[in-house]
């Protein structure tokens, strides 16, 4: 059992390889008429931290929001729960790698970048 | 192999609180010691004896959530407070370390200013490139202490005071909390300055990264409250130093305006190698500073967002940590670039530092109350107390004295 605020939400995420995911900026719920609601999903991604925050603050961002993007990580392929959440994808091949995939493409044509 | 692990952790003690002490001297706080010593003699020393008790509690509690958790302030608060409540301290906090930064980098330029005559603004962007490469290259732990090693050059601000020979008793009376003898706005708003100076946020976010880095366990708490009681201890005695130092040899009253009035201080009590000494510490002190803000802010974006960050990790495996403090410097070169005066910037950056402690302080208190992250090492009622009055303390004096201030000048 675990508490869905304190143990998983805004927690860090670690890939198959060890490498930082990002935070959980998400859960999707799925609700069932006769039984409890359940955990299907957790989310990373500027498109579900933006949904978190207040209108006032992701307003002035116009545009650039309506980009963002958000990686969904199904149950089965969370590994463990502890300190860190460690789920079995690879970070890199998903949009939550997107930007750092871009950059890291321009930081290797600049010298010392490697 | 247990006394080689006894000597070792000894000597990393002994460089903890070496690199402390010369790293501990920034341009907010030898500008607002200079400006408080040249105005109010010794009577604002309170303050800073005051500031640097909550500093050294602050940098002790980092530590502590560092060794108990693994945890960086950033990455625990985002976890225990949640991203709408993160949001706030993270743009604060940010906001002003680029302030903070763009401060210590116009003093660099002011000293390179007055080591050549070439003026500072010229100096902005190869100051803002020599600082950018040191992090893009990595290594910067040697480079950390290195400089900070360097930095103990800062000392002389100790031997000018001491050959000054300052009267003990006059200098005692200054630790004694007191109102303002006159001018009580500009009184308020340099102890709101010293206490911006001293209190940085970057400085126990920055601190509490390393601890992570370094793999810092529970049985490193003894460790850790003795480097942080003695380095930032010592360290503040150079701060109290320049405010004594500026007290004897400045006209009392004298309100300084620029940093060339301010250079000349350590002639009376070091001849002809004053000048020269005071620039080397200027220089150094904010330039090591300014590789200590840059990086903060950056792990606190990093952490906050759940990135890849390191003070070693190549550019490229943490691309966008490697970006923030590009920007960052970019952003902060700006100011001097432009020839924006560095010591208004300064005192800007000081008071709103102040401003925004509460912020920066309040959500890392709740996590150094909570069982689940400091385990049986939470803090006592009288820890939380008096850092929760000191950051309220100072963020309203700010509020209130800025302004004042401000309109009176």
């Amino acid at each position: 059992m675990f508490s869905l605020g304190r143990d998983v939400l805004d927690k860090q995420l670690l890939d198959a390889e060890g490498r930082p995911f990002g935070k959980v900026d998400g859960v999707v719920l799925e609700l069932r008429p006769d039984a409890p609601p359940r955990v299907v999903a957790l989310e990373v991604g500027a498109a579900t931290r933006l949904a978190r925050l207040p209108r006032w603050m992701t307003r002035p961002l116009g545009g650039l929001a309506t980009r963002a993007t958000a990686t969904r990580i199904p149950r089965s392929a969370v590994l463990s729960v502890a300190r860190e959440i460690r789920v079995g994808i690879d970070a890199t091949e998903t949009p939550a790698w997107r930007v750092e995939k871009w950059l890291a493409r321009l930081i290797a044509r600049i010298p010392g970048g490697r | 192999m247990q006394r080689r692990r006894g000597v070792k952790k000894l000597l990393h003690v002994a460089l903890g609180i070496v690199t402390s002490f010369g790293g501990f001297l920034e341009a907010g706080s030898i500008t607002t010691s200079i400006q408080a010593g040249a105005e109010y003699g010794y009577s604002l020393l309170w303050v800073l004896l005051v500031g640097t008790i909550c500093l050294v509690a602050l940098i002790e509690m980092s530590g502590r959530l560092a060794a108990m958790s693994h945890h960086t302030i950033a990455g625990a608060m985002r976890e225990r407070v949640g991203l709408r409540f993160f949001v706030l301290p993270l743009v604060g906090v940010v906001a002003v370390s680029v302030l903070t930064l763009a401060a210590e980098l116009g003093a660099v330029c002011i000293a390179l200013q007055l080591a050549t005559g070439v003026s500072f603004q010229w100096w902005a962007v190869p100051v803002m490139v020599a600082l950018w490469l040191l992090l893009w290259r990595g290594n910067f732990g040697v480079v950390e202490n290195g400089v900070s090693l360097l930095g103990l050059v800062t000392v002389v601000f100790l031997v000018a005071a001491a050959r000054l020979h300052p009267t003990v008793r006059e200098m005692a009376a200054g630790f004694v909390p007191s109102g303002a003898p006159y001018d009580a706005s500009r009184y308020w708003f340099l102890a709101v300055s010293i206490l911006g100076a001293t209190l940085t946020p970057y400085l126990f976010y920055f601190y509490s990264s390393g601890a992570v880095e370094d793999g810092w366990e529970p049985d490193d708490v003894p460790a850790n409250r003795f480097v942080s009681t003695f380095g930032m201890g010592f360290g503040a005695t150079l701060a109290a130093a320049v405010l004594v130092v500026a007290a004897l040899v400045f006209m009392r009253g004298a309100r300084l305006e620029s940093f060339d009035q301010m250079a000349p201080m350590l002639t009376d009590a070091l001849g002809p190698w004053g000048f020269p000494l005071f620039v080397a510490a200027l220089g150094i002190a904010c330039f090591g500073a300014a590789l200590e803000v840059a990086l903060a802010l950056a792990y606190m974006i990093a952490q906050g967002f759940g990135w890849n960050w390191g003070e070693n990790v190549r550019p490229r495996e943490a691309a966008r940590f490697s970006v923030s403090y590009t920007v960052a410097l970019v952003l902060a070169a700006a100011p001097a670039a432009i020839g924006l005066d560095p010591l208004r910037l300064t005192n800007v950056a000081m008071a709103l530092n102040a401003a925004c402690l509460p912020l920066a302080v309040v959500p890392f208190l709740v996590l150094m109350n909570d069982r689940e992250y400091v385990g049986d090492r939470s803090n006592s009622r009288l820890g939380n107390a008096f850092v929760l009055g000191v950051v309220v303390l100072a963020c309203v004096l700010a509020i209130v004295s800025v302004p004042l201030d401000l309109l009176g000048g």
